[in-house]
């Protein structure tokens, strides 16, 4: 009996080993369709949406150092509905966990983002992590179509790219989860980079520069790649970059790294309107010199850091006019820097937040500090 | 059989996975937005003088659990009824949870999975160390405070730089008013939920004190949720923390340390697990306490499996779905929850003060 009892419960927990172990619904990786990203368009045809994902294929030979990709695109009336349909062409049902790119065209953006992208923060199967582009082009599957050119994954590139936009500061880097967050808040309006296709010599390349802006979730302009720069220094977003300043003759001719810079808002009420004071304060290094005068000689360190300072509060002024009077829309949360330490006064403005932003008093104060001069301590003397 | 006696240590692990477990990833009510951290000291503050009362009836009836209590003092039918009562609310409160966490594995880990088969594993698990005893369960619950306590502490963290601080302010944005509706949701779900526990206090020591065991498990579990609720609303901010099923899930899932320690929302998830198998566990010893002593049982273990089994079958069809979920948990339940969690507890208290000064002026 006891034998017999042993007998059974091994086979039981073999029986069990075999059949519990592992998941429920397992997928192997070679039945997957991994999503590389997506470009998302109008068809002109129907006006439906046009989805175009860029897929990674997982059939590399021995002999191929870089994985390949896949194009495919569906028009369809709903995303899910064009995500689930594009199984009928791969056969393989998409996986999106390691999606890194969103690219929407500028018509889809126009007319309004929630469409596009609340299945995307939504599905389980997605990230929110995942990078999000306005294309310059006349459509985005044209940004995702360089790939067969430059013979890498399209979106991984991007992806790369928004990484290391903290050394130029040219655009902002905006998660879908950001972008959302944007959307959901009072006195804050969204942002998004702007992509196009570079194209120098004949060689195209794709180029990451610029701000598409938002009004709720509709695009309604954009900033170039220096706008950009100064709506990230009144963000507080700014962690490196390139201030070129002239020397005293007009000539560009010194360059500024930056190395860090520290924001901030005072929003107060002046003679009964509201006021927001922006201070901004950079610490740099002289990272190049141009002249043969050198930097010492007629020009004092003080000099190049005052003129910095000068041209950066006109920059900044300039692209926050911009901003209230052709767009209308708070990207530099304003609103919600009023709200936050001013909710009073927050409570007065809110119902008519856009006007009120629309004539807000914006003064700038900008200091920018030189620290050192890199490697050497003065211009390239000529000796002959 | 020997009575199972657990120590205080370990009791007051059970208390705090008990109230921490549902709030660590369904997170608290949240109408107040970013100053939900205040209602929930001052569902701290209220708590406390319960967890005194309940302490008390401890002294007055050492040994003794809530339905031995409650048959004391109303009576053999009365009491009976109320016991009744308070088996539905214990089992009804594991369906509960159960189903929090069937919601969680279907909307987020296990998509396609059926609900049934997790809640069914842990609802197993749940039979298994209620049958074994509740000293087992003690043991397990101090090991299992630990190690969520280290996960809870390193994802505390690695979350640091995600903060945002300027979530935080205005300082009661919408004002008081949102914030005492919070103050009552965070009081009865999850801290007064401990009236639970009362239906175990058989298991503390005679001589021993539920002061302790009660005020520092919810002093300690208060501390765990004030925790998790900020670091929810500075990752996520209070627009977004509203919107979501599960706040806390989400927020790891923004941790993202040098592209290399990204995803780890999965793996904290394990914390959930081991709270919410505390939490279900103590409930269906305390159903199952319930009947044996109504029904006059030997033990309770003869009816543990098939009451474990109910409250999983209750847990299936109890909502139909997660927005029925949410609904119940934060705007019925706190009126549902008041009677079993104060009325009948401070009736009982009363009752029994009077009882027994009664009892005392008579023996001398």
């Amino acid at each position: 009996m006891r034998t017999l009892r042993r007998v059974l419960s091994v086979l039981v927990s073999v029986l069990l080993l075999f059949s519990i172990s592992g998941c429920w619904n397992y997928t192997e990786v070679d039945d997957m369709s991994i999503v590389a990203g997506v470009a998302i368009d109008k068809n002109k045809a129907d006006g439906k949406l046009l989805l175009t994902v860029e897929l990674v294929d997982t059939n590399g030979g021995l002999d191929k150092t870089q994985a390949g990709f896949k194009m495919i695109s569906l028009s369809g009336d709903t995303m899910f509905e064009i995500v689930r349909n594009i199984i009928s062409i791969t056969g393989k049902k998409l996986f999106w966990s390691h999606a890194k790119a969103i690219i929407v065209s500028e018509e889809v953006a126009r007319e309004g983002l929630i469409k596009a992208i609340d299945w995307y923060s939504r599905d389980t199967e997605t990230r929110s992590d995942v990078f999000i582009f306005v294309s310059g082009e006349k459509t985005a599957r044209e940004v995702l179509n360089l790939n067969s050119t430059t013979q890498a994954i399209m979106s991984f590139e991007l992806a790369q790219m928004m990484r290391d936009e903290k050394y130029i500061s040219s655009a902002p880097t905006v998660e879908i989860w950001d972008f959302i967050d944007k959307l959901e808040t009072l006195g804050n309006n969204a942002v998004a980079p702007i992509v196009n296709i570079h194209v120098k010599n004949g060689q195209k390349n794709e180029r990451v520069e610029g701000t598409a802006v938002f009004v709720e979730d509709r695009m309604v302009g954009k900033l170039d790649g220096d706008e950009t720069k100064s709506m990230l220094f009144v963000k507080n977003l700014i962690t490196g970059g390139v201030l070129d300043i002239e020397d005293k003759h007009g000539t560009p001719s010194y360059s500024l790294e930056i190395i860090s810079n520290q924001t901030k808002l005072k929003p107060r009420m002046a003679g009964g309107r509201l006021q927001m004071q922006i201070e901004t304060m950079t610490q740099t290094g002289l990272d190049e010199v141009m002249t043969v005068e050198g930097f010492m000689k007629g020009e004092t360190i003080q000099d190049i850091e005052k003129r910095a300072s000068e041209r950066m509060e006109a920059d900044i002024l300039a692209v926050i006019h911009k901003v209230q009077q052709e767009y209308d829309a708070d990207i530099f949360a304003f609103g919600e820097n009023v709200h936050e330490n001013q909710p009073k006064i927050w409570a007065k403005v809110k119902a008519h937040w856009p006007e009120a932003f629309a004539d807000l008093d914006v003064t700038v104060s900008s200091k920018v500090e030189i620290q050192s001069s890199a490697k050497t301590t003065r211009a390239i003397r000529l000796g002959d | 059989m020997s009575k199972e006696i657990i120590p205080a240590g370990q009791s007051i692990s059970i208390a705090v996975l008990f109230i921490s477990g549902s709030s660590l990833f369904m997170g608290t009510s949240g109408q107040s937005g970013n100053s939900s951290w205040i209602a929930i000291i001052f569902a701290i503050s209220l708590a406390v003088p319960l967890m005194l009362i309940y302490a008390r009836l401890h002294v007055l009836f050492p040994g003794k659990d809530l339905y031995d209590m409650l048959i004391a003092v109303f009576g053999a039918v009365f009491g009976r009824v109320l016991s009744c009562l308070y088996i539905w609310y214990a089992l009804h409160l594991g369906a509960l949870v159960l189903r929090n966490f069937g919601e969680f594995s279907k909307t987020v880990a296990l998509t396609s999975t059926p609900m049934i088969a997790p809640m069914l594993m842990i609802g197993l698990l749940c039979i298994w160390v209620v049958n074994a005893g509740m000293e087992v369960l003690g043991r397990s619950a101090k090991f299992l405070l630990l190690f969520s306590f280290i996960v809870i502490v390193l994802i505390q963290l690695l979350s640091v730089p995600k903060f945002e601080y300027h979530h935080m302010k205005p300082l009661l944005d919408s004002g008081w008013g949102p914030v005492f509706a919070d103050t009552a949701g965070s009081f009865t779900f999850p801290f007064a939920e401990i009236v639970i526990f009362l239906g175990a206090f058989n298991v503390l020591p005679a001589k021993g004190s539920a002061t302790r065991v009660l005020v520092s498990g919810s002093l300690i579990a208060g501390i765990i949720i004030i925790f998790v609720t900020l670091r929810n609303l500075l990752v996520l901010g209070p627009d977004i923390l509203s919107s979501l099923y599960f706040p806390s899930y989400v927020a790891v899932s923004r941790i993202n340390i040098g592209d290399f320690l990204t995803r780890i929302e999965g793996s904290a998830a394990i914390v959930f697990v081991t709270a919410l198998f505390i939490k279900v566990s103590l409930c269906l010893y305390v159903t199952c306490n319930g009947v044996s002593k109504v029904f006059k049982l030997k033990s309770y273990r003869s009816v543990v499996l098939q009451m474990g089994l109910i409250m999983v079958y209750l847990s299936d069809f109890i909502y139909k779905d997660i927005m029925e979920m949410q609904y119940f948990a934060y705007h019925i339940y706190k009126v549902y929850a008041l009677p079993f969690q104060v009325v009948i507890p401070v009736m009982l208290w009363i009752a029994a003060e009077v009882l027994s000064r009664r009892k005392s002026s008579k023996s001398i």
